[in-house]
């Protein structure tokens, strides 16, 4: 008994030792493999895309999206007009039309709306395109009722001041001199310009040097007449708001802009070309820039979600055709941009290389051969649901600015298709490895190529 | 079981935090080994975004300018378990980004993934920035890539143009270098120069990471010490050069075949740290920033000189500066020039009014929440500021700091700096002669 007494502890402690050694390995060994990554992800849950519109019996839309934590509001004031409704001798006048708007009413002189807008804590800022134009200031969400009636007053009262006007047209012929100064702009424009011809999308949207400096008084006064009317505009407001509170006040304020009859369009049907088009010319450079696309689907096709997949696998991101294979692989190029651009009467897709002169040749062919894939196989699965997931992903970083929420809605609106904006990740998913190569069949027939090259 | 726990806690504490702080701009963890880290949950969003900022700056490229720039990119090129193809598939499958970039005074990975995610991304971080290969083949490839990258540059006039400027105002200093250096120097870089840059500075005292967005804050910071708490710190530091004033204006021209002249003239200013860098920052408001400021309104809405004017400055270890860039047409080019100079020497000559100063105050103030909306500069203004030494807390309190200037600091802020200019200008020199 007393032997065993005497030995118990012995034994105790050896196993006791054994049992803690086990132990710190085997915690050792746990902390080593226990992998707190498997932790870190958060589910993540996708705000709603709905939005709510009221058509008033003006004809005006006003379509509210209301976001209860943002610490800001973005108002927006959509014009459907551009590049599209205007005539040879006005080119460029509804971009003429949007810088005159911040030249003052009888109540806001020259300057003083910028300076109210930035004293609020807000920026604004106003764009041109071919459908559309639009003019947004986004600020504090306390303050939208300090800057909406100046917006209107804007909107409804431009001063037409004959030599602000004429200082103004100075301003923009020198934003009109960047598309020549950047390589990169210029094959952009004469690149549409091949692409497109005799239809308004042929010509750039900011115009000639030349309609520009033309433009009088009353030629604005008549486009701003005709096309500014409430039944061809969106107020759209986004951020922490009431809707009903925003439509209420819409109504006061627009109370008096009555809707008139908007002119009639006569813009002929595009076609892709018949054959391929291809044009060049030389300048003191050490670059080639080429600009190379097709006719895509227009904006209400439901193509359009098919093509966009296409174009982030040719050229979105590092894992892209273009710069896996044309610049990582081959080093046939120093850069590849390209856009599918939806817009009212077509699409257009199209990507712009820089390249070595020498290189110019090979990387030409490599692209067109790599346009040629999309019609002959079938993209990966991999490429697929990568692209997908480069698109979604993208939807939600915008979600993050109230601008960008606004703009989505803004451009869903200009198509008459509010789907585009509510159905947008549904869509997107919705697209298969056929759908893309029978919209590369369909669409990427005969190229159009413009190539900048340097002066020997 | 319990000992077992006791001991676990025990493991994880030998990579511990030396430092934890929680404030209503974040919270803020070191690693034993140097490491900051900032975290701030944002559950508004879907997104995660992950900026890791390396102190470190141009002048370390010592004399071959571009080695950081090189380096810095290189991480993405492979690691020992994955080739480049695999780093930017991983991150693009789950439609994610991932850029690596220096700028003068910082190298910057960036990454952007969805919140459910967040693990894959931290995953590819940890291994880029611990186990890259730099191979032969690589490093070749990359040289020939950035070389044909900078040849290119000339045909841009808006980075020519700061390239240029940057040469002026920071001549004979560091700093003077363009970022991503020049073909002759990219030329001569071995990969050996890669490998010890990289050993020497991409370590963890001079790391600096930030995450933002619908983060789980415990469980980040724990997979965060799994993951760079091994990592050994070395004694490379950087050292701010401090500039001594300048003395006399300069100015450099370059030709190019264009139908505008780009003009940047700038002023040599303070730190982010000195006392002086919010009313400074408060007059290049006044001057320049927005199309309320003074440049825009009297050069652009009054005279139609140009369509581009505005000024900026950045927030700077070593002495920052205020640049002003303008646009101009050939036949105004004169007056552009006269127009800045008359502008700066106006905010000299007469005391901005209490109006203008609580108008500029505001618009900074409104401009800081605008500029905060997407995670990804959230998360990167905490790291820059921490980084900075200004603390990741400025980006808080700066705007309380606005309201202590008065308009008499502006004028002798205004009087202090903006003096002997450093001026850059690209354009149609051949066609057109500028007085």
């Amino acid at each position: 008994m007393r032997k065993v007494t005497k030995k118990a502890p012995r034994r105790a402690l050896y196993y006791s030792i054994l049992g803690f050694a086990i132990i710190i390995i085997a915690a050792i060994f746990a902390y080593q493999t226990y992998n707190p990554l498997k932790d870190v992800d958060v589910p993540v849950t996708l705000a709603s895309q709905d939005v709510s519109t009221t058509v008033l019996p003006n004809g005006l839309t006003v379509t509210v999206k209301e976001l209860e934590n943002s610490p800001l509001v973005t108002i927006q004031f959509w014009v459907r007009v551009g590049a599209r409704n205007e005539e040879d001798k006005n080119r460029g006048i509804s971009h003429i039309f949007e810088h005159v708007w911040f030249k003052g009413t009888e109540k806001q002189p020259v300057g003083s709306f910028h300076k109210r807008v930035e004293s609020l804590g807000g920026e604004l800022n106003a764009m041109t395109s071919f459908d559309w134009t639009m003019y947004f200031v986004t600020l504090p969400k306390d303050k939208f009722n300090d800057i909406f009636p100046n917006m209107v007053d804007l909107l409804l009262n431009p001063l037409f001041n004959e030599t602000e006007i004429s200082k103004e047209l100075q301003v923009i012929v020198e934003e009109q001199r960047f598309s020549f100064n950047n390589p990169t702009q210029y094959v952009d424009d004469q690149f549409a310009q091949l692409l497109i011809t005799d239809h308004p999308y042929h010509n750039p949207i900011i115009g000639y040097k030349d309609t520009i400096l033309n433009a009088t008084r009353d030629s604005i006064v008549d486009y701003y007449h005709q096309w500014y009317a409430p039944n061809n505009m969106n107020i759209i407001v986004a951020g922490n708001i009431d809707k009903d509170y925003v439509v209420n006040t819409v109504q006061k304020e627009f109370a008096n802009f009555e809707k008139r009859q908007l002119p009639e369009l006569n813009i002929r049907k595009l076609e892709a070309p018949a054959q391929n088009l291809y044009n060049t010319s030389t300048r003191d450079i050490g670059y080639t820039y080429i600009a190379t696309g097709y006719f895509a689907p227009k904006a209400t096709d439901s193509d359009r979600y098919a093509m966009q997949v296409l174009n982030t696998i040719l050229i979105a991101g590092d894992s892209s055709r273009i710069e896996r294979i044309l610049k990582q692989e081959k080093q046939l190029i120093t850069q590849g941009v390209g856009a599918y651009v939806p817009l009212i009467e077509t699409g257009v897709t199209q990507t712009i290389l820089t390249v070595e002169p020498e290189k110019a040749g090979q990387a030409k062919a490599e692209l067109l051969y790599q346009m040629n894939r999309f019609k002959t196989e079938e993209v990966t699965d991999e490429e697929l649901e990568r692209a997908k997931a480069i698109i979604i992903t993208q939807r939600l970083r915008e979600q993050e600015e109230l601008f960008q929420i606004g703009f989505a809605i803004g451009q869903a609106w200009v198509q008459n298709d509010s789907t585009i904006y509510t159905n947008y990740i549904d869509n997107i998913n919705k697209v298969t490895k056929e759908d893309i190569k029978r919209v590369a069949n369909k669409y990427l027939t005969t190229y159009t190529m413009y190539e900048l090259k340097p002066k020997l | 079981m319990k000992r077992a726990i006791i001991l676990l806690l025990f493991l994880a504490a030998c990579t511990s935090v030396s430092f934890e702080e929680h404030t209503n701009a974040a919270s803020k963890y070191v690693l034993s080994n140097g490491m900051t880290i900032i975290l701030k949950e944002n559950n508004d969003t879907g997104m995660v975004a992950i900026d890791l900022l390396l102190k470190k700056s141009i002048a370390n490229d010592e004399e071959k300018p571009g080695l950081g720039f090189l380096t810095t990119r290189m991480l993405l090129s492979g690691t020992q378990t994955r080739s480049r193809e695999d780093i930017v598939n991983q991150i693009e499958n789950i439609g994610g980004t991932i850029d690596a970039k220096t700028f003068v005074e910082y190298s910057e990975i960036a990454i952007s993934v969805p919140s459910d995610k967040t693990s894959i991304a931290l995953d590819i971080l940890s291994d880029v920035i611990k186990n890259p290969t730099f191979t032969q083949e690589e490093v070749d490839k990359a040289k020939t890539i950035l070389i044909e990258e900078i040849k290119a540059k000339k045909d841009n006039p808006d980075i020519r143009t700061e390239d240029l400027f940057m040469a002026t105002i920071y001549a004979n200093s560091p700093y003077q270098h363009p970022i991503d250096g020049y073909a002759e120097t990219i030329e001569q870089i071995t990969r050996e120069d890669v490998i010890t840059h990289y050993k020497n500075w991409f370590a963890p005292q001079n790391m600096y990471l930030a995450i933002v967005g619908n983060i789980n804050e415990k469980k980040t910071i724990n997979a965060i010490k799994k993951l760079f708490g091994e990592m050994q710190p070395t004694n490379y530091f950087e050292k701010t050069v401090y500039l001594p004033p300048r003395t006399e204006p300069t100015t450099n021209t370059s030709n190019m075949v264009l139908e505008s002249f780009y003009i940047q003239q700038g002023y040599q200013t303070v730190p982010a740290t000195h006392s002086d860098f919010v009313t400074v920052r408060l007059a290049n408001s006044i001057l320049g920033s927005g199309s309320g400021s003074r440049l825009f309104y009297n050069l652009r809405e009054k005279r139609g000189l140009a369509y581009t004017v505005y000024s900026i400055t950045p927030s700077t270890r070593t002495n920052g500066f205020i640049r002003i860039t303008m646009i101009s047409r050939p036949d105004v080019i004169n007056q552009s020039i006269d127009g800045i100079n008359e502008q700066v020497e106006l905010i000299k000559a007469e005391m901005v009014s209490e109006d203008e100063l609580t108008l500029v105050k505001q618009k900074l103030k409104g401009f800081f929440a605008l500029d905060h909306q997407k995670t990804s500069d959230q998360a990167n203004y905490l790291a820059l500021y921490e980084m900075q030494g200004l603390g990741y807390q400025y980006d808080v309190n700066y705007p309380h700091l606005l309201d202590k200037v008065t308009p008499s600091d502006i004028f002798t802020v205004a009087n202090k700096y903006f003096n002997n200019p450093a001026t850059a200008i690209v354009g149609p020199f051949n066609q057109t002669a500028i007085e």
